[in-house]
């Protein structure tokens, strides 16, 4: 097993901030996630992950500008740091030394 | 953004209070952009709803703020910190951690368990809300005083309040209603007075004229609920002795457990003067009933206490004043309070305790207490000085003194906590086994009274003191450089102390363990010393109701009858057994004038002519009783009588009862043989020949089935009285009873100093565990250069082998002190000679070796290479 293990959630947060570039922020990961995957995401389980991947260093954060929206919170917008990318494309090496090592007669036919 | 889109109030104060302060901003911003959105696309209730619902699961331990608040305004981090080393630290050092608060917890629980037990024993009367007030009168020798004091007191002491007169009601008597019977042991006759003076209760029954009404009993709550069960007895008949039927007329409350007055039920006192004729409850002389007196204040009481003195010549105006003076016969008053520990008098009216065992107890949980703070500062200590390098870091990090001793302080104080619990824990478990051990009743609940956690929370206090402020105040004086650098063991300076303090302990233990072996050979001597007769294989069988009867009127058939069976000796009649306090009575030699006062009163015990074979007691000289021969009074004397009487000849000579007003002649003599506790000397005896005032049948067996013989009698006695009680004892358990205390004594003793010596030795454990930890090198660098195991473990062992012969230097005149002077209470008692001191000396060499063997024969054997192997 790698050193830097990421949850299968994990993973697909962090992808989706490195999809959104410089607009990732709470509400705009979820609405992304939902769209691309299908999938309900609880502002919950998003936050605890991102808080999460933060304090393990493959994420850092930076607040925008307050607006009127919003009742007048700052949005925190998520951006990978070089450690998450390198993280992330370890994950992507391992995915596709397994798919190469798939014999072809296997998923083939 | 329009008003009634407004956020739910209750859910968004609960996110913003819970939530962490550094993620709140945004955190809230996403859901208020969540819930506008949806606000727009669902409506307002789905919404808010789903925002509520949001926030739940926003509840989770990554978003939560931690509980100490994100500002550190004091020193909580601080103590966090302490207490996580001082965990970290107990399970590093886990054996000695756990022995240190095993022995600890020891010390606690017995110490808990003896105040318990010690104020049992303080509290005897305190129920009674007018103790305090109440006196005994009577006179120096005795408990109990002659009937017409009462009415004298009311007459001539208008200082008391009250005065209640009560008189044992025949101890033997069987009550029974008709459904029901069984024996009672304690009945009183007992005036109005006395339920106004000790505050009875009554539960059922309201009686004020009756209790002036003869024929009439009041029972305890134990008694009513053994006859009538919960029903209200007022009005039903109880039968005493099959011939008595008197009416019930109330219920008291029991009378509490730590009183000296042990009664059952009551009899109204008018039926006293009908049971008992005029010229004996008019006599001056006879002492039978218990006097008290109530008084309003200490101003009466004082003036009461100069007064009795006097009222003594009035009281016996037949005798002059020097006479009284001579006889010490004056009138005193005794606090009630007091009689349980202070008071030994003829007939006190149950077994009390002393004073010195009060003592005795108290110096054992002291002592207890001691050992166990004495192991937890050096354990602790040596513990603590293993930590030299964190302590030289955290003065480098800037820790103050201060610091560093609360934080030792505050160790100290956490394994005390975690010994009380345990202490609690054991106390629980242990206190049923101690009741019956002592047989005295102890319960939980005395255990959780405000007064007692108190004493518990002083106790943990102070302990954490005394065994916390030593080593926190020279821990942390030790100086930076020599905490960081040094690799020897420091402390060599406070090695004194502790050595000290392991020499004070054995001290205590020693001394312990030869009281115990003292008190263990006084009780095995006098469970076999020869008490001039035989008391295996004899048993009493006490004569109830009819059944005196059918014997007096049957004597020859019915012993005849009993004797058919193979175990059965001998048949015999006596007033009392060995050990029952027997009746003092003037006996002088005929023709003396009874008012000449020479001679000191003799017990008296009626007989008959079989008794003396039953014993096994030899005659010296003249004959035993002979039914036909012996019509009217005769006696046999033992050797005591006869030096007291001055009788040159004593057989043939003729005597007088002065008590009983009888004469008659000695037909023997008999040695001296112990009808009493060792604790007495012999006292002159006379036995009369009377079997019809015997009250029971003594019975001599043989064989190895007394079951049997037994069975037999039983049979026999039910057949001749149909419907009596069959009641026996046998006389050497009847014997052991006497010393009931001593023998209770004996067993507390013998365990709280087994426990002494294994707490000490638990300390003695974990130090020579901390020496050999701190020689391993020097050890390995002798076994190099060749020394021998035995070499190492001499020398090991040598320190403390120092100490424990100092100790036993020390303890050994201060036990000879305490067990001479325990001994002085026993007539008969030991000599105490020099091996029991050099036995216990030698045991606690050998057990303080065992205990030490376990570091220094592994540390002895192991290889060198493994301790020198790594620098």
């Amino acid at each position: 097993m790698s050193k830097h293990h990421l949850g299968e959630f994990e993973e697909i947060v962090m992808l989706t901030v490195a999809v959104l570039h410089d607009e990732a922020y709470g509400i705009a990961i979820i609405d992304e996630m939902e769209q691309r995957l299908n999938r309900k995401v609880s502002i919950g389980a998003l936050q605890t992950v991102l808080r999460r991947l933060e304090k393990k260093g493959y994420l850092s954060s930076r607040f925008g500008e307050a607006t009127k929206v919003r009742g007048g919170k700052r949005k925190r917008y998520f951006t990978l740091t070089s450690y998450g990318k390198k993280v992330l494309a370890e994950v992507k090496e391992q995915r596709i030394g397994l798919w190469n090592a798939i014999p072809k007669f296997v998923l083939g036919e | 953004m329009s008003k009634n889109t407004r956020l739910p109030k209750l859910p968004l104060r609960f996110f913003r209070w819970y939530c962490h302060p550094d993620y709140r901003e945004d955190i809230e911003g996403d859901l208020t952009e969540r819930f506008e959105k949806r606000t727009e696309e669902k409506g307002k209730h789905a919404a808010k709803l789903r925002f509520t619902k949001e926030v739940i699961q926003l509840f989770r331990p990554g978003i939560i703020r931690s509980l100490d608040g994100g500002k550190q305004l004091n020193h909580y981090g601080m103590f966090k910190n302490y207490l996580k080393i001082a965990f970290r630290n107990i399970s590093k050092q886990r054996i000695p951690s756990l022995l240190n608060i095993i022995g600890l917890s020891l010390g606690i629980a017995s110490s808990l368990l003896i105040v318990l037990h010690l104020k049992q024993e303080l509290s005897y009367e305190k129920s009674f809300p007018q103790a305090d007030h109440i006196y005994r009168i009577s006179n120096m020798e005795w408990a109990n005083y002659s009937p017409p004091l009462k009415g004298f007191l009311q007459s001539h002491l208008p200082e008391a309040k009250l005065v209640s007169q009560i008189a044992p009601f025949g101890s033997d008597e069987i009550i029974r209603t008709e459904l029901y019977k069984a024996e009672v042991p304690s009945g009183y006759y007992a005036d109005a007075e006395f339920f106004k003076m000790f505050n009875l209760k009554f539960i059922y029954g309201k009686p004020t004229d009756a209790l002036q009404a003869p024929f009439k009993v009041i029972l305890t709550r134990k008694v009513a609920t053994q006859f009538f069960g919960d029903k209200d007895p007022v009005g039903d008949v109880v039968i005493f002795n099959d011939k008595w039927d008197y009416e019930v007329i109330g219920v008291v409350e029991d009378l509490p457990k730590n009183s000296h007055l042990k009664i059952d039920y009551f009899v109204t006192m008018p039926t006293f003067y009908k049971h008992v004729d005029e010229s004996w409850t008019s006599n001056r002389q006879w002492m039978v009933t218990y006097n008290f007196a109530l008084f309003d204040d200490h101003t009466d009481i004082d003036k009461a206490h100069t007064k009795l003195r006097d009222l003594t010549y009035d009281y016996f105006p037949e005798a002059t004043q020097e006479e009284i003076d001579d006889h010490q016969g004056h009138l005193v008053m005794y606090p009630i309070r007091d009689i349980h520990l202070h008071s030994q008098r003829e007939q006190e009216m149950s077994v009390n305790s002393d004073i010195s065992l009060v003592y005795i107890f108290s110096a054992l949980a002291m002592f207890i207490i001691l050992i166990a703070c004495v192991n937890f500062i050096n354990v602790f200590t040596t513990q603590a000085i293993k930590r030299t390098k964190e302590i030289g870091v955290r003065k480098v990090l800037g820790a103050r003194r201060v610091q560093l001793v609360v934080q030792f302080l505050g160790e100290a104080f956490l394994m005390t906590f975690l010994a009380a619990g345990l202490a609690i824990v054991l106390t629980l478990l242990s206190l049923e086994s101690y009741n019956k051990l002592i047989e005295i009743p102890l319960s939980f609940s005395d255990l959780w009274t405000v007064e007692h956690l108190q004493v518990l929370g002083a106790l943990v206090v102070t302990v954490g003191l005394l065994s916390g402020t030593y080593p926190a105040f020279y821990i942390s004086q030790q100086r930076i450089q020599s905490t960081l650098k040094s690799q020897k063991a420091p402390g060599s300076a406070s090695s004194f102390l502790r050595k000290s303090l392991v020499v004070f302990q054995f001290a205590i233990s020693i001394t312990m363990m030869v009281g115990t072996a003292v008190v263990y050979l006084q009780m095995k001597y006098i469970q076999e010393k020869d008490l001039g007769f035989d008391k295996e294989q004899v048993i009493g069988i006490k004569f109830y109701g009819e059944f005196r009867k059918h014997v007096e009127q049957n004597w020859e058939s019915f012993c005849h009858e009993l004797k058919q069976h193979p175990a059965i000796v001998k048949v015999a009649r006596a007033s009392d057994l060995a050990g029952d306090r027997l009746s003092a009575e003037s006996v002088v030699p005929e023709g003396i004038d009874p008012d000449w006062e020479d001679f000191s009163s003799v017990r008296v015990m009626r007989i008959d002519e079989n008794y003396l074979e039953a014993m096994g007691i030899e005659l010296l000289e003249g004959r035993d009783f002979i039914a036909t021969k012996d019509t009217s009074a005769a006696f046999i004397l033992n050797r005591q009588a006869i030096d007291v009487l001055h009788l040159s000849n004593p057989v043939g000579q003729v005597l007088q009862n002065n008590t009983r007003q009888r004469k008659g002649k000695v037909v023997g003599v008999i040695d001296d043989f112990h009808f009493a506790a060792l604790h007495q000397e012999i006292e002159p005896l006379v036995l009369s020949y009377n079997p019809y005032w015997a009250r029971r049948l003594v019975i001599k067996l043989k064989g190895n089935d007394p079951q049997k013989a037994l069975d037999f009698l039983e049979s026999k006695v039910k057949t001749a009285v149909p419907g009596t009680l069959f009641d026996y004892i046998f006389l050497d358990d009847k014997l052991d009873r006497l010393y009931k205390a001593e023998n209770n004594m004996h067993k507390v003793v013998n365990i709280f100093s087994l426990l002494a010596i294994l707490i000490s030795c638990l300390g003695l454990f974990g130090l020579s565990a901390y020496t050999a930890e701190v020689r391993t090198k020097e050890i390995g660098i002798r076994k190099v250069l060749g020394a021998k195991s035995m070499n190492i473990i001499s020398i090991m062992t040598m320190d403390f082998t120092k100490m424990i012969l100092i100790a036993i230097i020390i303890a050994l005149p201060m036990s000879y002190f305490i067990a001479v002077h325990w001994l002085d209470d026993f007539a008969f008692r030991i000599g105490l000679s020099w091996w029991i001191f050099a036995g216990v000396g030698v045991l606690t060499l050998m057990i303080a070796w065992l205990t030490m063997s376990f570091q220094t024969v592994k540390l002895a054997n192991t290889n060198p290479v493994e301790t020198l192997r790594n620098e």
